[in-house]
C-alpha cells in the first residue's frame, strides 16, 4: 500500500489545491466542530488533566473540517497543435465573369491552390455571408469582404493562424472598399494571422460596356428641367464613341454620343423638362457590342416622380368685376396656386377724366413678355372677359397662336364670358377659336342678358368638373338650386370633340342644340374650358345668404383646376406601385384607391386593370375594401417599363374613374454593375495589415506565420476529500481521545 | 419686337376706338345684373342715405376705369338676403346706430366673410360722436376677435388705381383710415372724414357740401380715394402683387 493510496491517487508538484465545498456549508461544519469541542471541554474540566484528550479531539475535528471543505488537487497540462491556414474564396457573380473563356475566379483559384499549404487548410466561400467548405459556384449576389474577415476572426478567436488567404477581384459591396477608397486612414480589420490577397481578374482582358449609374435625384418639378447624370464604364472599349439613348416609357427622348476616356470611363447628362406630373420610368441604355461580357448591365432604368411645385396660373381680366374678384380670391387663397394676375384697369375709352398719369398706380400690361416669353412657365391661362385687340394689335396672330400652341403642348386654357369674351372679343377666326370647346360665330345677337338657371347635361352628370356632390341625384339637385346666372355669351354650338356640361334651359343654337353654358375639350396634350357667363360669383353669395357657405363654388373651381391640369392628386381613382424598380421574379405590390367626389373612400368598387409592357399584358380584377382601397400583387416576370391602367366602377356598374402608373422591372444584376478588378483597394488592404497583395501573373507564396499554432490545455484533478487518509486519522484521534477520557473515569 | 409704351398703346387704342374698323363695343351686352353697383345699408338709428354720392362715384368709375357700373343704389336692411347680390356696400351715418339683432349681425358677418365689402362712412365731421361709438360697438360684435386698426400707407387701398397720399373727404380731421382685415383681405373700412359728403353733388353738378379746408382740390382727392375703395373691393390685394410693386418702384412712383 503506497503513500499515493492514502491520498486517493498520484499527485504532482506543479498543481494547485482548490476547495469545492460551498463556503456556507464549510462554515456550518466548522461551527459544529467548535461546539463539540466546547461541550467536551466543559464536561471534562472537572477531572483534570484534560489537555491531551482535548488535543486529540481537536485534531480529529480539524481533519474532518478539512475533508468537508472538498479539497481537490488540480494539475495543469497541455500541448501545442500545428497551425491552420484559412483560404477565403470570393464566390460572387463578378468572379464568374469569363476571361479568356474561363471564369476569372476558377482560373485564379487553380493557381492559388498550387501555392497554399494543403496541410490543415480550411476553405471558406463568401459573398454576402461566410460559408465553410464546398466548391465555389460564383453565383452569390453580393460581396462583403469585411463580414467574411470578421467571421474568420470570430471563428478562430484565441488561435494564431498560419495565414489568412483571400482570393477576390476586390469588387466589394459591403462597405470596406468604400472606406479604403474614401478615408485617409481606414481602420484595418483584426485578423488572426498574416494576410495574403490573391487578386482575381485581369484589367484589360474584359470587354464590357455598362451603364454604371444614373442619378436623377429621385424627383423633378413640372416645367422645370432636371438632369439625369449618367456614368459609363467600358473596359475594352477605351477611346471609342458609344451612343447613349434615353427613353421614357419606351419612347426615345434623346440620344448622345459619348467619347470614352483612356480608362474606358465616360459621362453624359440629359436634361429633361417634364410637362406632366406623376411617376415616369426613364431608361438609359447603350448598345450590346459583340463580345460584351455582361449585356445585362447595358441598360439602367430609373423612375422619377414628377411633382408640381405650385400650380402656375395666369389670370388676365379685361375689366374688374365681381366675377373676377371672387375667382381671384379663390385662386389667391389656395396655397397650391402661384397666381399671376393682370387686370386691365383702364382702356382707351376710360380717358375722359383729366387725371395725370403720375397720379395713377397703373403699370404697363406686359402682354408681349407674357404671351411670347413666359407662357410656357404657366400651367393654366385664364382669359376672363378679356379683349385682346387693343393690346395685341398686329401681334395678335402670333400671341394668340402661342396660346394655342401652349395648349396643344399640354397647357390648360379657360375663357370666361363677359362683354369682351368669345364673339364679343372678336376671337372668331383667331388661333384661340381653334382650341375653344365652342364654335364661335353665333351671329346676332352675340349675347343674351336674361337671367337663367343652367341645366346639367348628360356628360355634365358624370364629368369631374361638374360633380359637386358624390351622389348623382344630390348633385343634380344642387345644380338645380344654385343661383341663376345673369347673362350668356352665345355661340354656334359645341366644337368638334368637346363636351357640353351645362346648357341653357331654353336657348338653342342655330342647329337647334341647347346653347352651351359650360363646355370642355381636349386639344392635343392640353385641355380647355369655356364658361360662357360672368356671374358664377353668385354661387358664393347666394349660398352664403342661405347660410350654406361657398362649397359649391369652391368645389366647382377646384374640380375645374384639377381636370384642366390633369392633376393626378385630384384623380378619384389612383393606382400606385410600392416602389419604382423591381427585380425579375419579385412581387409587385400595387395599391388602388377609389374616392368619391368628396374624396371619401368608395367601398365595393370593382377594379379591372391591366399591366402592359411591349407585347406582354397581365390583367387583374379586385374589389375595394371599406376604406376604398385594394391591394394587388403582380409577378415581375418580364423586364421593361410596365404601365398599369385601372378602371373602377361602382357596384351598380357606374363609372368611377380611371388611373394609371408605371414601374420598371429589370434583370440588371447590381453585382455586375462593375467588373474591372479593383487592384488599388486590394493593395491598400494588404498594406494596412502588413500583408501581401499578388496580382494575376505574379502570384507568389502566401505569407505564413511559422510560429503560429494552438496550445491545447488539459487539467487532471485528484479529489483529496475522498482519500482514505482522512477517515483513518479521524478514527485514530477520536479513539485516543475516548480512551484517555475512560482512563480518568469519565464515560 | 419691343413692347409698345403705355402712352403709345393708349394713343393707338384711342385711334382705334375712333375708327370704324373696330366699331364701338356694346358695353351693355350682358345687361346690368352683374355690373358693379353700390348698396346702402339702412340701419335703425343714425344711418343716413346719400344715393347721389354713390351715383356720382359710380359715374366717376365708369368714366375713369374699365369697370362697368350701373347707377343703382338700393337701400336695404342688413338682415335682408338681397344684400348678397351687391358685394359693395356702404353705411353712412351721423347719429347713434341702434344695436342690430343677432341674426342681422350673423348675416352681415357672413356677407363680409364670404367676399362682401363694407365702407362705413362717418358723416359727422367730428372727432368724437355717438355714431363713432356705435360703429365701434357694431364692429366689436361683428368681429369679436379682430380689432380696427389704421391701414398702413402701403396698403393696396392707397394704390389700387390712384396713388393716394392722404385720405381726405369733406373734412380732413384724420390722416388715416381704419379697417378690419381677415387674413390678407380687408373687407371692412371705416372712414371718418365724410367721404360721401365730398362725393355728393346737386342737380347742378356742384358739390353739395363744401370741403374743408382744401376746397375742390380736397374733393378731387376724396373722389380718387373713393374710386380706389371700389377698385380695392374688386381686386383686393392685386396691387400688392410682386409684378406691380416692382414696376411702380422701378418707375419711381412708390
Amino acid at each position: 500500500m503506497s503513500l499515493w493510496w492514502w491520498l486517493g491517487g498520484e499527485v504532482g508538484p506543479d498543481a494547485a489545491l482548490t476547495f469545492t465545498t460551498p463556503g456556507w456549508l464549510f462554515g456550518l461544519a466548522a461551527a459544529a466542530a467548535v461546539v463539540t469541542l466546547f461541550v467536551t471541554w466543559r464536561d471534562a474540566r472537572r477531572f483534570p488533566p484534560v489537555g491531551v484528550e482535548l488535543l486529540c479531539l481537536a485534531l480529529a475535528l480539524s481533519v474532518a473540517c478539512f475533508a468537508a471543505a472538498g479539497p481537490v488537487w488540480v494539475e495543469q497540462a497541455g500541448h501545442r497543435e500545428p497551425p491552420r491556414t484559412v483560404l477565403l474564396i470570393d464566390d460572387s457573380r463578378s468572379m464568374g465573369v469569363l476571361e479568356a473563356g474561363e471564369p476569372r475566379g476558377a482560373r485564379a483559384l487553380a493557381e492559388v491552390m498550387d501555392r497554399v499549404p494543403s496541410d490543415r487548410l480550411e476553405v471558406f466561400r463568401f459573398g454576402r455571408e461566410l460559408t465553410a467548405g464546398g466548391e465555389p459556384s460564383f453565383e452569390q449576389g453580393s460581396t462583403d469582404l469585411a463580414q467574411a474577415l470578421r467571421g474568420v476572426s470570430e471563428r478562430y478567436a484565441g488561435e494564431r493562424l498560419a495565414g489568412v488567404i483571400v482570393l477576390t477581384d476586390g469588387l466589394d459591396r459591403g462597405g470596406m472598399r468604400a472606406r479604403y477608397t474614401n478615408e485617409d486612414s481606414p481602420e484595418p480589420p483584426r485578423l488572426p494571422g498574416p494576410l495574403t490577397v490573391y487578386q482575381a481578374g485581369v484589367p484589360g482582358e474584359l470587354d464590357d460596356v455598362s451603364v454604371v449609374s444614373v442619378n436623377a435625384g429621385g424627383f423633378g418639378f413640372m416645367h422645370s428641367p432636371f438632369t439625369l447624370d449618367v456614368t459609363l464604364a467600358a473596359p475594352g472599349f477605351e477611346g471609342r464613341n458609344v451612343p447613349v439613348s434615353l427613353t421614357q416609357d419606351g419612347r426615345l427622348l434623346a440620344q448622345r454620343d459619348v467619347a470614352l476616356g483612356q480608362d474606358g470611363a465616360g459621362k453624359v447628362n440629359f436634361s429633361v423638362k417634364p410637362n406632366k406630373s406623376g411617376r415616369f420610368v426613364y431608361e438609359v441604355s447603350v448598345p450590346v457590342w459583340e463580345g460584351d461580357a455582361v449585356p445585362g448591365n447595358n441598360t439602367m432604368p430609373v423612375a422619377v416622380r414628377v411633382v408640381r411645385d405650385r400650380l402656375r396660373v395666369l389670370q388676365v381680366c379685361g375689366s374688374p368685376s365681381f366675377d373676377q374678384k371672387f375667382l381671384r380670391l379663390f385662386l389667391k387663397q389656395d396655397p397650391a396656386v402661384d397666381l399671376v394676375s393682370f387686370f386691365i384697369l383702364r382702356t382707351h375709352e376710360d380717358t375722359r377724366s383729366s387725371y395725370d398719369e403720375k397720379e395713377l398706380s397703373l403699370i404697363k400690361f406686359p402682354y408681349e413678355q407674357l404671351f411670347a416669353e413666359d407662357l410656357a412657365s404657366f400651367d393654366l391661362v385664364i382669359f376672363q372677359n378679356f379683349d385682346y385687340r387693343p393690346y395685341f394689335q398686329e401681334l395678335a396672330g402670333e400671341l394668340l397662336g402661342n396660346v394655342a400652341t401652349f395648349v396643344k403642348e399640354g397647357g390648360a386654357f379657360v375663357m370666361i364670358g363677359g362683354d369682351r369674351s368669345f364673339d364679343e372679343g372678336d376671337y372668331q377666326g383667331t388661333p384661340i377659336s381653334e382650341i375653344l370647346p365652342v364654335t364661335l360665330g353665333a351671329g346676332t345677337p352675340r349675347t343674351d342678358s336674361a337671367s337663367f338657371q343652367p341645366r346639367l347635361t348628360g356628360p355634365g352628370r358624370v364629368h369631374p368638373v361638374t360633380r359637386l356632390l358624390g351622389d348623382a341625384t344630390e348633385n343634380e339637385a344642387l345644380w338645380g338650386r344654385l343661383s341663376a346666372l345673369d347673362g350668356l355669351n352665345l355661340s354656334a354650338g359645341p366644337a368638334p370633340g368637346s363636351a357640353v356640361l351645362l346648357s341653357h334651359p331654353t336657348l338653342r343654337t342655330q342647329k337647334g342644340e341647347p346653347m352651351p353654358v359650360l363646355a370642355v375639350r381636349e386639344v392635343g396634350r392640353g385641355r380647355t374650358m369655356a364658361l360662357l357667363g360672368d356671374s358664377t360669383w353668385r354661387w358664393i353669395m347666394a349660398e352664403a345668404a342661405l347660410g350654406q357657405g361657398n362649397q359649391a363654388y369652391l368645389r366647382f373651381w377646384k374640380n375645374t383646376m384639377r381636370w384642366l391640369v390633369k392633376d393626378p392628386e385630384g384623380d378619384r381613382v389612383q393606382v400606385a406601385a410600392a416602389r419604382e424598380n423591381f427585380l425579375l421574379g419579385e412581387d409587385v405590390p400595387l395599391s388602388v384607391r377609389v374616392r368619391d367626389v368628396g374624396f371619401g373612400g368608395v367601398e365595393g368598387a370593382v377594379i379591372e386593370g391591366s399591366a402592359q409592357s411591349g407585347g406582354e399584358v397581365v390583367t387583374f380584377d379586385t374589389v375595394t375594401d371599406k376604406t376604398g382601397e385594394a391591394l394587388i400583387r403582380l409577378p415581375a416576370e418580364h423586364r421593361g417599363p410596365w404601365r398599369v391602367k385601372v378602371k373602377a366602377t361602382s357596384a351598380g356598374g357606374g363609372a368611377l374613374g380611371e388611373g394609371e402608373t408605371v414601374y420598371a422591372v429589370t434583370d440588371r444584376d447590381p453585382e455586375l454593375d462593375e467588373l474591372s478588378p479593383d487592384a488599388a483597394f486590394l493593395a491598400l488592404l494588404a498594406q494596412s495589415v502588413s500583408g501581401t497583395h499578388y496580382t494575376p501573373g505574379a502570384y507568389g507564396p502566401p505569407q505564413l506565420d511559422a510560429e503560429a499554432g494552438r496550445l491545447v490545455r488539459e487539467a487532471r484533478e485528484t479529489p483529496l476529500w475522498a482519500a482514505p487518509l482522512w477517515p483513518t486519522l479521524i478514527g485514530v484521534l477520536t479513539s485516543l481521545s475516548w480512551w484517555l477520557r475512560r482512563r480518568r473515569g469519565l464515560r | 419686337m419691343s413692347p409698345l409704351s403705355r402712352r403709345a398703346a393708349l394713343r393707338l387704342g384711342a385711334a382705334a376706338a375712333a375708327s370704324a374698323c373696330l366699331g364701338a363695343r356694346d358695353t351693355f351686352a350682358f345687361g346690368d345684373a352683374s355690373k358693379v353697383d353700390c348698396v346702402e345699408i339702412n340701419m335703425p338709428g343714425g344711418s343716413i342715405s346719400r344715393p347721389e354720392a354713390w351715383s356720382r362715384l359710380l359715374f366717376e368709375i365708369e368714366q375713369t376705369t374699365s369697370i362697368e357700373t350701373v347707377s343703382r343704389v338700393p337701400r336695404i336692411a342688413p338682415e335682408d338676403p338681397a344684400l348678397f347680390e351687391h358685394p359693395f356696400a356702404a353705411l353712412v351715418g351721423d347719429g347713434e346706430l341702434k344695436p342690430l339683432s343677432d341674426a342681422a349681425i350673423e348675416q352681415l358677418r357672413r356677407y363680409l366673410t364670404y367676399g362682401g365689402f363694407l365702407l362705413i362712412d362717418d358723416a359727422t365731421g367730428l372727432k368724437r360722436s355717438a355714431f363713432d361709438d356705435s360703429v365701434r360697438k357694431l364692429i366689436g360684435r361683428l368681429f369679436p376677435t379682430r380689432s380696427l386698426f389704421p391701414l398702413p400707407s402701403d396698403h393696396a387701398i392707397f394704390r389700387s388705381f390712384f396713388l393716394i397720399n392722404r385720405p381726405v373727404g369733406r373734412v380732413a380731421l384724420f390722416d388715416h383710415v381704419e379697417a378690419v382685415s381677415l387674413g390678407e383681405i380687408t373687407p371692412l373700412v371705416y372712414f371718418r372724414n365724410d367721404l360721401s359728403g365730398a362725393l355728393s353733388r346737386g342737380a347742378d353738378g356742384r358739390g353739395t357740401y363744401p370741403c374743408t379746408p382744401g376746397g375742390e382740390n380736397q374733393r378731387r382727392e376724396a373722389v380718387k380715394l373713393a374710386v380706389n375703395l371700389v377698385m380695392y373691393a374688386l381686386t383686393s390685394n392685386y396691387k400688392q402683387d410682386q409684378a406691380h410693386v416692382a414696376e411702380l418702384m422701378k418707375e419711381g412712383r412708390l
